[in-house]
């Protein structure tokens, strides 16, 4: 593996990284609106 | 001269082994001394390195020679301590009634139950409510401070480390101890143990190390931001239960290779909320006090001269810097633009919170922001990104696991 595909695979994983992160905030807001209308 | 080395072996073994060991052993005592006296005195993290200080000094005197289980007729150097290189079942099991700690080693380290237990020990005493209140705010912060991250990946492959090896690196730059314990066992078993102390010594300094940083990089008048305007929203226990579970679940389904990461961590969140009293105190005194302690004495037994002689350690020496370093000036660079976007609301210290280390970086930027300005009050908004850098740590580290493995 050469350094510039390095920093490919890394930048890949990182973007993956951003994309569950959005993921995850999604999920979030979507947990506090059911539970908050739960209550 | 004979019979009197004889007498004592541990002595005797300094002149039965190659005059480079020898000295790397002298050395390796010295700094299991100084790593216990700055453990003592507070200056590095005593519950991991008082242990890990006391494990280097006593391996490293307590060498003799010992029969190869391998093979009856071959003798070698060893201790009484465990052997960590022995791979086939049988070995195993002579291993068992040889060393005193091998059945800790054999049960907890080598298939990560030590990085999970401290997780769940973690996860246990976490406060979730920054972040649950505040997730976009927190997750902003906390993508940055992984530019060591990603950065060190290419770096480590540049300076001849192999992708396996160079992911297991690269994790030093979450700043989080069973993350980066986890993936070397997972993707570089031969480097373990040098990058699991390395990155222990590391996260130790990042206590006294990062305010030089911050310092250096964010002029006062921004360190001061009181962070009044902002509030923080109240979450219920019901909340961040259902979060938990919900994630932890998405989370292990998107990535199964660090399921036991997200479920110890989870569960130890889901016990604290559910307030179940005993299992608390249980995971907090018992199992995350336990495994800490096990931790740093085993990590530091396991550090012999032989580590220290191999030319890769001193490249480890420099990633671990650079990763931590990277991690950073990515945190702060991301608490400026929090700050900008905020009109200046939001002090960007609470970037470099990011760094997940809990909750050291989040005490780091506090405290930062209480030397200049003492009406700043800033721990209970670095909680969130400082929550948000386990999550998203875990995140990359199950991105490297995952990802590598289909080299």
């Amino acid at each position: 593996m050469t350094v510039g595909d390095a920093f490919i695979f890394a930048l890949n994983i990182y973007l993956t990284g951003i994309v569950i992160t959005f993921v995850i905030w999604i999920l979030i807001v979507a947990v506090s609106w059911f539970t908050k209308k739960g209550q | 001269m004979d019979g009197f080395l004889s007498i004592f072996p541990g002595i005797e073994s300094f002149f039965q082994m190659p005059p480079e060991m020898a000295v790397a052993r002298l050395l390796l005592i010295g700094l299991g001394f100084v790593i216990l006296y700055l453990g003592c005195k507070d200056v590095l993290e005593p519950l991991i390195m008082i242990p890990m200080g006391v494990g280097i000094c006593l391996v490293n005197a307590g060498i003799l020679m010992m029969p190869d289980l391998t093979d009856p007729n071959k003798h070698k150097l060893g201790t009484m301590f465990l052997d960590s290189m022995v791979n086939t079942p049988a070995d195993h099991v002579n291993a068992l009634q040889v060393y005193f700690l091998q059945p800790i080693y054999a049960l907890t380290f080598s298939n990560g139950l030590i990085a999970c237990m401290v997780f769940l020990g973690i996860g246990v005493i976490t406060e979730l409510d920054f972040f649950v209140g505040n997730p976009k705010l927190s997750l902003m912060l906390a993508l940055p401070a992984e530019l060591g991250t990603f950065l060190t990946f290419p770096i480590a492959i540049a300076m001849g480390f192999t992708p396996h090896e160079s992911a297991a690196i690269a994790v030093i730059g979450t700043a989080d101890g069973p993350m980066v314990l986890f993936t070397s066992l997972q993707l570089a078993k031969n480097l373990f143990v040098p990058i699991s102390i390395i990155s222990y010594i590391y996260l130790s300094i990042v206590y006294s190390g990062y305010p030089y940083l911050i310092k250096a990089l964010v002029p006062k008048k921004f360190r001061g931001i009181p962070m009044k305007e902002v509030t923080i929203t109240k979450v219920s226990s019901e909340e961040k239960i259902a979060f938990s579970i919900v994630t932890g679940t998405v989370l292990s389904l998107l990535f199964p290779v660090a399921a036991p990461l997200f479920v110890s961590f989870f569960l130890g969140v889901i016990i604290k909320e559910s307030k179940v009293t005993r299992y608390i105190h249980f995971a907090d005194e018992v199992i995350l006090t336990g495994a800490t302690l096990f931790l740093g004495f085993l990590l530091g037994c396991l550090l012999s001269a032989d580590i220290v002689v191999n030319p890769q350690m001193y490249k480890l020496i420099i990633l671990g810097f650079i990763a931590l370093f990277l991690s950073g000036v990515g945190g702060l660079l991301g608490g400026y633009v929090v700050c900008w976007l905020s009109k200046g609301k939001i002090n960007p210290l609470i970037g470099i919170a990011g760094v997940s280390c809990v909750p050291s970086t989040a005490k780091v930027a506090h405290k930062c922001a209480n030397e200049v300005n003492e009406e700043a009050f800033i721990l209970p908004y670095a909680m969130g990104p400082n929550i948000a850098g386990v999550i998203t740590s875990a995140i990359l580290t199950a991105c490297y696991v995952t990802k590598v493995q289909m080299l």
